[in-house]
């Protein structure tokens, strides 16, 4: 569109507009350039757009127009808000382009055609060295700079012609690039005089067609300047590039005596390189310039000088880093001097070179993208001619004098502050691009106790740990950032109560229910991992395209984004990817920018922690009130292995849903259908429906083999949520097909009910919920009825009959390994939960994940009730063997309900102090099958004031604190846990964030503990464990 | 009411062939469904539509039984099925006894008799193979027996050739395997 509008305002200029038509004037004061009837002295510049990386084959003009307007929106902008009115170009430029710069920015072109200088193409054939005696590349010269004329002439913006570059250079040098400058010995004039006369020829041929543009060479210095007036007589211009120093002394004279004609520099200037003292120094740069201008301006007409200077092209506006080699070392900013000359005294030392090609900008150039788009960073002449250039050349009071007051007020050392302010600022964040950007030290030492009664009886009592985390950054560009956390560990403690903690890459393993099933396989073997990636991440902002990667960096879901079936899931974990050594989450997120602003894709070996290898990609869109969302998952691998069984197995499959969502008013409408699995269909499973007579073995159930149908891979849900201010409700129905998997729902409606959608394929389901709202008292019921379309099957043990010879098959409880679905969370369940909550801020609710830190009310609490009746069984789980394996457990956990209570509370009436506590309650049923049901209580406590952190948490009769005690129904009587630490002030360690800390543990153990050693003897006595642990955190 | 609908809703979205299990024979005859069927780490005995053991769960107390009573043809599959759930040098050594003593007695049909063979040896070299350590126990369940030098002998007596291993005679005369 923006691009549209431009072509069109092009075409509207170059419709409206006319030729610009420039003329040399000429009176007893001397010379003078007039464009378009104004007096003009040619504050010229050398402009270019020369990307790191790239050398002389890079044309700008090839890039895609976006690319071309925005350098020159940048530069332009830049070279107008200088003073300078013209640029030189060769005639590669678009003529749009030309006529585009002038009408936005006044600046004038002028043309350059370099006649051969480099080589060109004729009659189809590339002539890498011309020769100007050669008739035929004469010719096809002339008649080229012809075509360019043709090109030009009418173009609004061309001021003028100018030929050649320094071919007389050419003559002498060996390459292109540049050399020392040729003495009066290497003069050839038998070879010169073709180039000359070539010069003549040229002239002539171009003011046959064009009027209205003087015609001007681009001569070496004055080198064969008698040639000049003998074979160019309609030179309108002498240019040169001239690189004679502060000063070209004789050069306006020489012009006037032998050519009679105004004298411009085509190039001149300073590089911006010490070549003696082995540094940048812009500020020699600038002052060579403000003498070269200076003497530009007394020599221009109507002064006490010759009057024949009509102005100049500064070289050049920014560095070019491909000057030096050419072909080699295009991105390395090199800064070797590559021919001498003794006019630039300053850094001339006798037979060494001083000139560094690469550092003649006035501008240097920093910070390029992936687009080739760079920043440009102003040196110091830049912002001291712009001081000079507010000098009007042609005012009747711009006298010598005059002249010699206005340059002389500017000290280049008083404009050095702009650029070596910004220069420091950039060079400040080069240096930020890879950085050190934290680090964190923990050590800690442990004594631990344990009774008889404990497998740990004999452990050593004392360890210790050392653990030291360092962040990397990098960041390339602004738009880029990549941060990596490397962790390096010296010793990991072998003797803690609690052994899988992130650290230690060889925890124990006690319970033999663990032990590997199959001997063949590997053990886990980390001992020597001392050093890893702890965790990483990358962001990058690219054009159409937003990048996130992630590695053990959490990340959100896109349940509020459209995702109705929680393909793409919520993925931060806390301590859980340490403690079981996880690699997820890991993947990256495309998100589309622009026109592809709707599109959203995901892939990674692990997108969410047990996931398999898998690509998801959604679409989504706003249609008024009316939002769709399309999303297609496909997993590329199954994973093996897994590290717990909270993120364990998944079966391969693929999911490919639609969904809308409807907002009109306060009600809100949700529904989508799911098509899952297919990979799964005409898998065969056995179910079991109840009989009429005994049934199968006696068993009161027929059991029958099914076959997973398409019909099976199908899933819809339908959610509607009613905003009424004061009540707030909302009802939602499920049906999912036997594979109809998706995840859970992750969203919150209204308040932090716990009680939610599984997302299980194999259900019907119905859920509804109200909030009240009485000022600050919430009172909030939620009820789930759900069923599992197919039942889970019980366990009839198999049976021979040598008797008869005929084998009964046995049934077991489905086992995600080996069946195509399982019925585990969306087991038949008629669950109700009332939740009160009682927060006098409502903007910081207590359901928000980081309330502790949050919260601002003085009291604050909620109480949550849940109870489930759950009339049948389930299948089985899967459990996690020591090896890394998973089996599915031997039973399933019986019918039987359970029930939880959970009261919070927070306050922060005493602030800065804050005190916040739980208390629960509940019945529950283990993992794996073991029908022992735990009723358990407990509840913490958490203080933080300034710099003092403490809490506690006692735990009675509740399973330990990995998921295989709950898998196992592994039960501590009595668990406690203190911690209390002091941050200290930050001058004790200067940059440094230290804290202290004590950390206890007290556990006692009985039969359904992990680890109890039962003494024959004394049968019921319990085994005690304890342990201290003393820490500093260092933090930078 | 609702269990019904549930009842009706479970079989109509289910393809099922609506007959309840029973009792059935057990096969006498084995015909490989794959070349390597019940040689480790190979699977497809799960997949093997002869296989009467392949769906339903399989105890080791009834493996025993079959080995014992059902015939060769029959352990074969409970031995098989069980190793390709998890695999053991036990149940591999008696899957691969079970293929022999079905080449032995011709429990196949004559076509089928060389790949037959060629199971059992790969059976045999399969203990040795994945499990050189692998043991079977008295019906105590105390006293181990050592199975590498029994599937050597069972490849020689074959007619195969052993990969790995040698026979040697140890000082009180006795033939034991060991790696080569």
């Amino acid at each position: 569109m923006r691009l549209a509008i431009i072509l069109l305002a092009l075409a509207a200029a170059a419709s409206s507009a006319h030729a610009t038509e420039a003329h040399v004037v000429a009176d007893e004061r001397g010379y003078k350039l007039q464009v378009d009837g104004k007096d003009l002295l040619v504050r010229g510049m050398n402009w270019g757009y020369s990307p790191i990386g790239t050398n002389y084959t890079y044309s700008l003009w090839a890039q895609p127009d976006e690319l071309i307007e925005r350098a020159l929106r940048r530069d332009m902008e830049l070279l107008r808000a200088m003073g300078i009115n013209m640029i030189r170009q060769g005639p590669d430029i678009p003529p749009r382009w030309v006529t585009w710069i002038h009408a936005n920015y006044g600046i004038y072109t002028m043309i350059n055609h370099t006649m051969g200088r480099y080589g060109a193409t004729i009659d189809g054939v590339w002539i890498a060295q011309i020769d100007y005696a050669n008739g035929s590349q004469r010719a096809a010269l002339v008649a080229d700079i012809v075509a360019t004329v043709d090109k030009y002439r009418n173009t609004t913006g061309v001021a003028l012609w100018l030929l050649g570059n320094e071919n007389n250079y050419g003559l002498a040098w060996t390459s292109f690039e540049a050399e020392a400058l040729p003495t009066k010995e290497q003069q050839d004039n038998a070879r010169a005089i073709p180039l000359y006369t070539l010069y003549g020829e040229a002239i002539a041929a171009i003011k046959q067609r064009d009027h209205k543009h003087p015609v001007a060479i681009a001569n070496g210095d004055l080198q064969y300047v008698d040639l000049i007036a003998k074979h160019c007589k309609n030179l309108d211009i002498l240019g040169s590039n001239v690189y004679r120093g502060r000063s070209a002394r004789d050069f306006f004279q020489v012009v006037k005596d032998k050519l009679g004609v105004p004298a411009m520099f085509t190039e001149f200037g300073a590089d911006a390189y010490d070549a003696k003292q082995d540094r940048e120094n812009a500020t020699a740069q600038a002052e060579y310039l403000r003498a070269q201008w200076q003497e530009i301006y007394e020599q221009s007409w109507g002064k006490d000088g010759v009057g024949n200077a009509i102005g100049g092209f500064i070289f050049q506006w920014t560095d070019g880093w491909w000057k030096h080699g050419q072909e080699i070392n295009l991105d390395v900013h090199d800064t070797t001097a590559s021919w001498p000359n003794d006019a630039y005294k300053h850094d001339h030392v006798s037979g060494e070179n001083n000139m560094n090609e690469e550092w003649f900008g006035i501008a240097a150039i920093v910070d390029q993208d992936f687009d080739g788009f760079y920043e440009v960073q102003p040196r110091v002449a830049y912002y001291m001619l712009r001081a000079a250039f507010r000098l009007d050349p042609y005012a009747e009071t711009t006298t010598t004098e005059e002249i010699r007051s206005h340059f002389s007020t500017l000290d280049a050392d008083d404009f050095a502050a702009s650029y070596e302010g910004r220069h420091a600022r950039a060079e400040t964040e080069r240096l930020s691009r890879v950085r050190v950007s934290g680090l964190r030290m923990r050590l800690e030492s442990n004594v631990t106790e344990a009774s008889p009664q404990s497998d740990r009886y004999s452990d050593p009592r004392f360890d210790h740990t050392e653990s030291l985390f360092v962040d990397v950054t990098v960041q390339p560009t602004r738009k880029i950032t990549a941060k990596a956390t490397v962790n390096l560990v010296g010793n990991a403690a072998q003797n803690r109560l609690d052994p899988l903690y992130w650290e230690n890459r060889t925890p124990r393993v006690t319970d033999p229910m663990m032990a590997p099933a199959d001997p063949a396989a590997p053990p886990m073997d980390l001992s020597s991992d001392h050093i890893s990636l702890y965790g990483a991440e990358l962001k990058a902002d690219l054009r159409g395209v937003g990048v996130e990667a992630f590695y053990r960096v959490g990340h959100g879901h896109w349940g509020y984004e459209g995702d109705l079936f929680g393909v793409y899931r919520e993925a931060h974990y806390g301590t859980a990817i340490d403690i079981y050594h996880a690699n997820a989450p890991l993947g990256a997120v495309l998100s589309g920018k622009g026109a592809l602003g709707d599109l959203k894709v995901a892939i990674g070996p692990e997108l969410y922690w047990g996931a398999n290898p898998s690509a998801i990609g959604k679409w989504s869109h706003a249609f008024g009130t009316l939002t769709l969302t399309a999303m297609h998952q496909e997993d590329l691998a199954e994973r093996t292995g897994a590290a717990t069984s909270s993120a364990g197995f998944e079966p391969l499959t693929r999911r490919s849903t639609l969904q809308a969502k409807l907002k009109r008013g306060a009600a809100t409408f949700d529904v989508g259908g799911i098509f899952a699995a297919s990979q799964r269909i005409r898998r065969e499973y056995t179910f079991t429906l109840p009989s009429a007579g005994a049934g199968y073995r006696d068993s009161g159930y027929d059991i029958y083999t099914g076959r997973i149908a398409w019909a099976d891979t199908l899933g819809t849900r339908a959610r509607f949520a009613f905003d009424g201010g004061f009540a707030r409700w909302y009802v939602e129905g499920n049906y999912r097909g036997l594979v109809a998997d998706a995840g859970a729902d992750q969203t919150i409606t209204f308040t932090g009910w716990s009680m939610k959608s599984s997302g299980r394929g194999n259900q019907m389901s119905g859920l509804g919920g109200a909030l009240l709202t009485f000022g600050s008292f919430q009172v909030a019921p939620n009820l789930l009825y759900q069923r599992p379309i197919v039942g889970p099957t019980p366990a009839i043990p198999d049976q021979f009959d040598p008797a008869t010879g005929m084998y009964y098959a046995g049934v077991a409880p489905r086992n995600a390994l080996a069946d195509p679905f399982v019925v585990l969370d969306n087991r038949a369940t008629v669950g109700g939960e009332l939740l009160f909550v009682w927060d006098p801020t409502p903007a910081t609710w207590y359901w928000n994940w980081d309330r502790g830190r949050r919260e601002d009310a003085g009291f604050a609490a909620h109480l949550d009730l849940v109870y489930r009746d759950q009339p049948t069984s389930r299948d089985a789980t899967l459990v996690i063997l020591a090896d890394g394996s998973q089996v599915p457990s031997a039973a399933a956990p019986p019918a039987h309900d359970v029930w939880n209570a959970t009261f919070g509370w927070f306050t922060a009436a005493a602030l800065p102090m804050r005190l916040s506590g739980t208390l629960y309650v509940g019945q529950d049923q283990a993992n794996a099958g073991d029908p022992r049901l735990v009723t358990r209580y407990g509840g913490s406590l958490h203080l933080v004031r300034s710099g003092l952190s403490a809490s506690t948490t006692v735990k009675l009769h509740d399973w330990g604190p990995y998921d295989y005690h709950r898998d196992f129904n592994l039960t501590y009587p009595f668990q406690w846990y203190g911690d209390a630490s002091y941050g200290l002030p930050r001058s004790t360690f200067g940059v440094a964030d230290a804290r202290l800390g004590l950390r206890g543990q007290v556990r006692t153990l009985d039969g359904f503990s992990e680890g109890y050693v039962m003494d024959p003897a004394r049968p019921r006595t319990l085994g005690t464990e304890a342990e201290v642990l003393s820490y500093i955190e260092v933090r930078l | 009411m609702i269990r019904s609908a549930l009842l009706l809703l479970a079989l109509a979205a289910c393809a099922t062939d609506g007959v309840p299990w029973s009792g059935e024979s057990l096969p006498s005859a084995l015909v490989l469904h794959a070349p390597n069927e019940g040689v480790h780490p190979d699977r497809s005995v799960l997949d093997d539509p002869a296989n009467p053991f392949g769906l339903g769960k399989l105890t080791d107390a009834t493996i025993w039984q079959l080995q014992s009573n059902a015939g060769a043809v029959a352990a074969f599959y409970a031995w098989a099925t069980a190793n390709a759930r998890g695999a053991s040098g036990e149940r591999q050594y008696y899957t691969a006894l079970d293929v022999k003593t079905i080449y032995e007695r011709g429990l196949a049909a004559d076509g089928e008799m060389p790949a037959i063979r060629d199971v059992a040896i790969g059976g045999f070299q399969a203990v040795l193979t994945y499990f050189p350590d692998a043991v079977t126990y008295d019906a105590s369940g105390t006293i181990a027996y050592e199975l590498a030098t029994p599937s050597v002998l069972a490849i020689l007596d074959l007619g195969g050739t052993v990969d790995g291993w040698i026979l040697v005679m140890t000082p009180d005369g006795r033939t034991v395997a060991v790696p080569r």
